[in-house]
């Protein structure tokens, strides 16, 4: 079925106008040729859908879809590519597909040139039909053939059409037009059946007509941004129109319109809903409309103004977190360069949007339209189209429509054909409004143009294979078609569809790479390599190369990479011959790597023997020829002539032969593993070799492998020794055997005795794991040699080996019967085996020579410090006898352990122990020090001590010293430096001491004897040192003394010259400190400076600088001080003028009315007031709480720093801070409104009275003069707004 | 491997531009293996058919060593593929995977050795019993220039071929004697319509031969 297609679709894609003519003119000259009489040309509406005759190269996609055939996330298939931006078909990339559909637009150009139908407007298509409508309100209709059915001609003077809808079944096409009427016409026939005027908002203009998913029921959104649902009647055969507006758009205006229709024939839990997802310019909506109308759910959607919304239902197959899938419409939303996908379905019976997915694209979209259920595309501002890959957001593709001259509906949006009654916003975001312009159908999107119109393409994976070999894009092809194999997983189904594609590619590869076969060679390998079809390679491809090299080079590295392990006979054949021509090293690898089974035995084992191959030699032998003894019979004779190498492989043969595992992987077969173990154990140890040439010496392939390597022949035997055959009663006579044998084999007289005692050493760690049977004479042979005094040539790991192999066979007891202990001891002291002494010497519990193995045996140093914390408490094992005994040795092993011992555990005999090393100094030295390091509490004259040592050997520590340590008198540590001339540690004790002249002298001393580079440095701590002097409290030195040391070390240092650069620093740093006239003086005064104005300069400026400086601050200060007080003199003054009135006609501490004439005092601005008594009882309170300290500073008037601050500024304008507060609303109180008790006038006057005393001040009006009276009274005022209502 | 023919047949779409598109034959390909015990002369059978050498002192086989020769029978080309195995005992072993797969089987003897002939004769009786059963066995008496001397009577042999069904010749590898013929009688016996191996050039061809071609079974291997 599918090989059926094929030709045909090669064909329709392979003409030579594929990639710019329609296809559907091909498919027209079909229909040309059916003769009309004998089919019958059947009726319009039998015509073959335009499904059908249009895409009919999607039948494979179509197929596929039944199938299930791999169709792969497009990203997954591994060649997103960009590219494809010039508008053609032959562009570079795969997955678009571009065509112009020339009838279509032959007839457009004709209607606009001849009939004046005007440029094309809008355009709808269906299965069946396009449709186009023009600006001067023509309608054309075309069948699936591109052929023009019929067109309709607006004589309304609606304007342009603005927008076209088919439903569903393709019977009915709605037009809507530019001032507002909406047609249904019959799609077949192009009659009217409902001319509809006055179904929108009246003088707007149709933006959108969209049917619905219900069959008699249509939206039409106008320019005034209302949606209105029509619903079509037909009440006793007449035609009619409900209309009802849904959204008004008073409310905002929706800009796109786009119901869910059931795009499959399945069913769908959401079918029984009519869903409409509308747009407005900030937010987007879900609707309902029936069974009733509800809003399911908005958003809010942001965007640049100029930019409309788009939306875009599609199924969707979704796969689920919990890997359930379900087929679901998924939305997207987009505006500007984002877009929304969200996913619709219902749960727990209740319709619910979900958010899938976010895109951030690139630029400014116009429209988005679902290409497939993987793809949207976008068309974006500059009239790219971008092809992205829903599931990784990726672009696939972008191609430029500029060649197509979109047609834009802006027009609408303005609403110029009714006189521009739009909102601006509206008219501004649908400049680029191309809703009506652009179609979706399926994996095609169709572009209108002015006069012409395109269909956009996206290519399944096997019409993208078909295009790359069209254009022998043989690597592309291949690669994707891996990917898309690889994507298939583990469907079988899918799989073998994928499989045959591939082959059917080889198979055009094959045909078409007749004249070059090596091109992309690699890539069909590899293709034919994952989908196991490796017959064709070793014959089609084979045969038809004449270059074989780059396919051998393949093969090898598929081998190499594991991918394939059998090849056919003839190119193994090939294979080892061209290997064994370029490098028979590689040739060994591909070999172990292949199965044998596919080698030419016979050319391979030669050339291995030719070449010396050997381990492809030994696997061989081992694997195809199930000789296990023939390598060892072959190769070991060679070992003595040959690289290491082969000595090594053979050892690791026999080893993985007696252990039943293969060479070089794998495992022997079951079987076979017991012979093979034999036959390789016999062989080894068989007294003559094969060839049994006549002076050989017996046992030759084990004396050769042991003189090749004694170690790991005895590794590789011991391993053996391991298996099963080597245990029992048989195994271990077995084993007995094989030593003796090695024992015959190693003579004193052929090996050196480190060879013999890798043997022994051997022997006697089999012995000690009782794996031997107990032969008197054999352990006496091992004793003898263990106990050997010297052994020539013995390193230190030979050594350790034999006293560990001594020491195994004492922890077992093996030597019992032909030695003793005290004999053994005897014997270890005589061959420096201090490990095995100091086990004897424990067995024995002779403890007070312990210590001194452990301090021959340097490896067991460490140990040794464990032993003695272990032991230390314990008094008969002697720990500090012999550590008193060893002290010295032990200081020089590790003084640091030692002193911690001693430290810990003998610190009674510390005394005693540095008694003991008076003599010595050196170890004294690193005792104390450690001592001192450890705990820091040395007496003074253990750290004097210490500090003659340290001056003595590391003098370099010495002031680190003095300064880390407290303990040691600092007049006797100064002299003491002082003798060893340490110079900065006595700079530094002598400070310490307050003594700064001696200091400053000292540090002079050393800076007059630094060497030029130090001297900088030295000439920095020393001024350092002056400014300690001069700003420390301690000094005792005048003012005077201070100044001469400057001076002293400024006369030092002013003349040198390579001490310029910090002169300046220098003298910045002397001048805090000294008086600023004498320092210009000696500057002035210094001969070598006095050539030089550049360095006072600076002096002289800084000085300046800073007097300008300091008088600048003060006038700042001085500025702010007074606009501080004259600031808050303003405010008290403002204050004070201020009238209070009083909004609560209660006292609050007593509760009672204020109008019983009694003076009453107000608080404040809060408008709260007391009795006059109430107050004194009040401030009384007030003053108590806060002498009793529990007074918070938590006032709202002022932090206390700030009020620290403002005090200093104005202590006379600041009362102290004894802040009342008001007790009913915490409002602070200011103290003088106590002193100030005002009168309330009598209960029928409004006005108040004043107090006497402020009697005199009546005519002032309501204003207190509060400058006048010098202890501050303020005048209260009263004033009633309005009186009480109680009055 | 059943989808061959049929994808092949596809890629006809392509074009007649084949370089070997004016073979009009058929090509078969078969497995052909050679036992026997040593020194009979296997291998030089092999060697005088496929290259039409004679070595006097043939080394030894190791193993097995593989080699392939094409010959025409009437419109078919006939692609051999020999394994001409070791005949010394220590790799009898090997000879069940050669043999196992293959659809020809030559067992040599040697003329003027009685021990070989029996020998070829426990080849005949194992390869009746764990061969395939459609394998087509020949005998090859070799050494026959060597006849003045030889101790397996030709009627002897002849006989005993006729019981066992297999093909019988006597040749000589040294003067190339029935060499060619008893492949080709060999090539004759085979099936030639066994699908699984017409491959090879056989893509080109069918490109003509279209539609028909396409009902040719395809038995797996």
């Amino acid at each position: 079925m599918n090989e059926l297609k094929a030709p045909s679709l090669n064909s329709l894609l392979g003409s030579d106008r594929g990639s710019t003519d329609s296809l559907l003119a091909e498919s027209l000259i079909d229909v040309e040729e059916l003769d009309d009489v004998e089919y019958s040309i059947p009726p319009p509406g039998a015509l073959p859908s335009l499904e059908k005759v249009l895409s009919e190269f999607e039948e494979d996609s179509d197929i596929a879809s039944e199938l299930g055939i791999p169709t792969p996330s497009i990203a997954e298939e591994g060649s997103v590519r960009m590219g494809g931006i010039g508008g053609g078909g032959g562009g570079g990339g795969s997955i678009m597909r571009y065509a112009m559909l020339q009838g279509v637009s032959t007839q457009l150009t004709s209607a606009s040139d001849r009939i004046g139908a005007g440029m094309a407007s809008s355009c709808a298509v269906c299965n069946h039909y396009y449709a186009v409508g023009t600006s001067h309100g023509h309608i054309l209709n075309f069948d699936a053939t591109q052929t023009l059915r019929w067109a309709h001609q607006d004589k309304n003077g609606q304007g342009a059409v603005s927008s076209l809808s088919f439903n569903p079944e393709c019977n009915r096409l709605l037009a809507g037009f530019a001032r507002g009427l909406v047609l249904m016409l019959d799609t077949q026939t192009g009659d009217i059946m409902r001319q509809l005027f006055d179904v929108v908002t009246p003088n707007t203009g149709i933006l959108h007509v969209k049917w619905t998913s219900r069959p008699a029921m249509a939206l039409a959104a106008d320019s005034g941004g209302s949606v209105w649902s029509l619903s079509f009647t037909r009440k006793l055969g007449v035609r009619g129109c409900s209309t009802r507006c849904l959204f008004s758009g008073a409310r905002g205006e929706v800009c796109a319109v786009e119901p869910l229709l059931s795009q499959t024939g399945e069913h769908h839990d959401l079918d029984q809903y009519c869903i409409v997802a509308l747009a407005t310019l900030s937010k987007y909506f879900i609707v309902t409309i029936r069974p009733r109308l509800k809003v399911i759910k908005y958003h809010l959607l942001q965007g640049p103004p100029d930019c409309l919304p788009v939306l875009a239902w599609q199924m969707v197959l979704i796969q689920a977190a919990d890997a359930t899938r379900s087929v679901d419409p998924v939305l997207v939303v987009g505006r500007g360069n984002q877009l929304f996908f969200h996913q619709l379905f219902i749960s727990h019976g209740r319709i619910t949007l979900l958010l899938l997915r976010h895109i951030t694209m690139q630029t400014n979209i116009l429209s988005a339209h679902w290409l497939g259920p993987k793809c949207v595309g976008c068309i974006d501002t500059s009239e790219i189209l971008h092809l992205l890959d829903v599931r990784s957001s990726k672009e696939l593709e972008c191609i430029d429509l500029g060649n197509a001259s979109m047609v834009y509906g802006s027009a609408q949006f303005k609403g110029l054909a009714t006189g521009g009654n739009v909102s601006p916003a509206l008219a501004l975001a649908g400049t680029h409004a191309c809703y009506n312009s652009l179609a979706a159908r399926g994996v095609q999107l169709y572009v209108l143009g002015s006069r012409s119109m395109h269909l956009i393409g996206v290519r399944t994976w096997m019409e993208r294979i078909t295009y790359l070999v069209k254009n022998h894009r043989w690597q592309e092809a291949c690669d994707l078609a891996l990917d898309g194999y690889r994507a298939a997983g583990d469907r079988p189904k899918r799989k073998l569809q994928a499989k045959e594609r591939i082959i059917m590619l080889f198979k055009e590869y094959i045909a078409a790479s007749a004249r070059a076969p090596d091109y992309c060679l690699g890539a069909i390998i590899k293709c034919l390599i994952v989908i196991d079809e490796l017959e064709l390679l070793w014959t089609q491809l084979w045969e038809r190369l004449q270059n074989k090299e780059l396919f051998l080079h393949h093969i090898t590295q598929h081998i190499e990479n594991d991918d394939i392990h059998q090849v056919n006979p003839i190119i193994s054949q090939a294979l080892v011959d061209y290997w064994l021509k370029i490098s028979p090293a590689k040739l060994e690898d591909v070999i172990l790597k292949m199965d044998w089974t596919c080698l030419d035995l016979n050319q391979v084992l030669k050339a291995a023997r030719k070449h010396k191959l050997y381990k492809a030699q030994i696997y061989l032998n081992a694997n195809a020829l199930h000789d296990y003894t023939m390598s060892l019979t072959e190769l070991i004779p060679l070992i003595g002539s040959e690289p290491p190498d082969l000595g090594n492989c053979l050892l690791v043969y026999i080893s993985s032969c007696l252990a039943g595992r293969g060479y070089p992987q794998g495992d022997i077969p079951e079987e076979l593993i017991q012979n093979v173990k034999h036959d390789v154990l016999r062989c080894l140890t068989s007294l003559h070799s094969t060839t049994s040439e006549p002076n050989e010496m017996p046992y030759p392939y084990l004396r050769a492998l042991l003189k090749f390597d004694t170690r790991e022949t005895l590794n590789v035997i011991s391993l053996a020794f391991q298996e099963k055959e080597f245990s029992g009663e048989l195994g271990y006579s077995q084993r007995k055997r094989i030593i003796n044998i090695l024992l015959e084999i190693m003579t004193p007289e052929n090996n050196t005795w480190s060879e013999i005692g890798c043997l022994l050493n051997f022997i006697a760690q089999q012995i000690s794991e009782s794996c031997l049977p107990c032969d008197t004479q054999l352990l006496e042979k091992v004793l003898n040699y263990l106990s050997m005094e010297s052994i020539e040539n013995e390193s230190s790991r030979l050594h350790s080996e034999r006293e560990n192999a001594w020491y195994e066979l004492l922890v077992n007891n093996c030597l019992n019967a032909i030695s003793n202990d005290e004999e053994q001891l005897q014997l270890a002291k005589k061959a420096h085996c201090y490990y095995v002494q100091e086990y004897l010497l424990e067995k024995l519990q002779r403890y007070d020579e312990i210590l001194s193995c452990y301090i021959s045996n340097p490896l067991r140093h460490e140990t040794m410090f464990v032993y003695m914390e272990r032991y230390a408490r314990e008094t008969n094992r002697k720990i500090y006898q012999q550590l008193k005994q060893h002290l010295r040795k032990l200081l020089e092993i590790d003084g640091k352990e030692t002193t911690r011992i001693v430290d810990l555990y003998f610190r009674d005999m510390l005394e005693e122990l540095l008694q003991l090393l008076e003599d010595d100094e050196r170890f004294l030295f690193i005792f104390l020090k450690q001592l001192q390091q450890r705990n820091d509490d040395l007496t003074a004259e253990q750290s004097e001590k210490l500090i003659k040592f340290l001056c003595k050997y590391e003098p370099m520590e010495v002031e680190e010293f003095l300064k880390a340590c407290n303990c040691y008198r600092i007049d006797a540590a100064l002299d003491l430096v002082m003798n060893y001339k340490l110079l900065p540690a006595a700079v530094f004790l002598a400070e310490k001491q307050s003594d700064y002249k001696l200091a400053f002298h000292l540090a002079l001393e050393i800076l007059k004897n630094a060497s030029p580079e130090q001297m900088e440095e030295c000439a920095k701590s020393v001024s350092a040192l002056c400014s300690r002097s001069s700003l420390s409290s301690k000094s005792q030195l005048t003012e005077k003394e201070r100044e001469s040391l400057w001076f002293e070390l400024l006369k030092y240092i002013l003349p040198l010259e390579n001490l310029k650069n910090i002169t300046k620093s220098m003298l910045h740093e002397a001048s805090q400190h000294v008086d600023l006239t004498n320092l210009v003086q000696l500057v002035m005064n210094t001969h070598n400076v006095s050539g030089n104005f550049g360095d006072i300069k600076e002096l002289l400026l800084s000085m300046l600088n800073q007097s300008k400086a300091e008088t600048n601050a003060m006038e700042i200060a001085m500025r702010i001080l007074e606009k501080e007080v004259a600031e808050k003199f303003h405010q008290r003054k403002k204050q004070a003028s201020r009238g209070l009135l009083i909004t609560m006609m209660q006292c609050v501490v007593c509760k009672q009315r204020l109008y019983n004439q009694a003076a009453i005092i107000i608080v404040g601005s809060c408008g709260h007031a007391m009795h006059g008594q109430c107050s004194i009882e009040f401030q009384r309170q007030h003053h108590m709480k806060f002498e009793n300290g529990d007074y918070d500073d938590d006032s709202p008037s002022t932090s206390s720093s700030s009020r620290n601050i403002s005090q200093q500024l104005s202590n006379n304008l600041m009362e102290d801070a004894i802040i009342m507060q008001c007790p009913y609303c915490l409002c602070c109180i200011e103290e003088q409104r106590m002193a100030m008790p005002v009168q309330l006038a009598k209960p029928s006057h409004n006005v108040v009275n004043y107090n006497n005393q402020q009697l005199q001040n009546a005519n002032n009006g309501k204003y207190a003069n509060t400058a006048m009276a010098s202890p501050y009274k303020e005048l209260g005022v009263l004033h009633l707004k309005s009186p009480p209502r109680k009055f | 491997m059943a989808t061959t023919p049929r994808s092949g047949g596809s890629a006809g779409g392509g074009t007649a531009q084949r370089p070997n598109g004016t073979s009009q034959s058929k090509s078969c390909q078969f497995k052909l293996v050679l036992l026997g015990e040593s020194a009979v002369g296997k291998s030089s059978l092999v060697l005088r058919f496929v290259k039409g050498q004679f070595h006097e002192y043939q080394e030894s086989t190791i193993g097995a060593a593989f080699l392939t020769q094409t010959i025409c029978i009437e419109d078919t080309v006939v692609k051999f593929e020999i394994w001409d195995t070791a005949g010394q005992e220590r790799y009898h072993s090997l000879a069940p995977m050669y043999y196992r797969g293959a659809q020809a089987a030559i067992v040599v003897y040697d003329i003027q050795n009685q021990d070989s002939f029996q020998r070829a004769k426990t080849w005949v009786k194992e390869l009746h019993k764990q061969a395939s059963p459609n394998i087509v066995i020949a005998l090859a008496g070799n050494k026959a220039d060597l006849s003045n001397i030889r101790v397996v009577e030709y009627e002897e042999a002849k006989q005993y071929a006729e019981e066992n069904g297999l093909l019988f010749m006597e040749t000589s590898a040294k003067t190339g004697m029935n060499v060619n013929d008893i492949f080709m009688a060999i090539a004759k016996k085979l099936p030639k319509n066994d699908g699984a191996n017409n491959q090879g050039a056989g893509a080109g061809r069918r490109l003509n031969e279209n539609e028909n071609n396409r009902q040719t079974t395809n038995c797996c291997k």
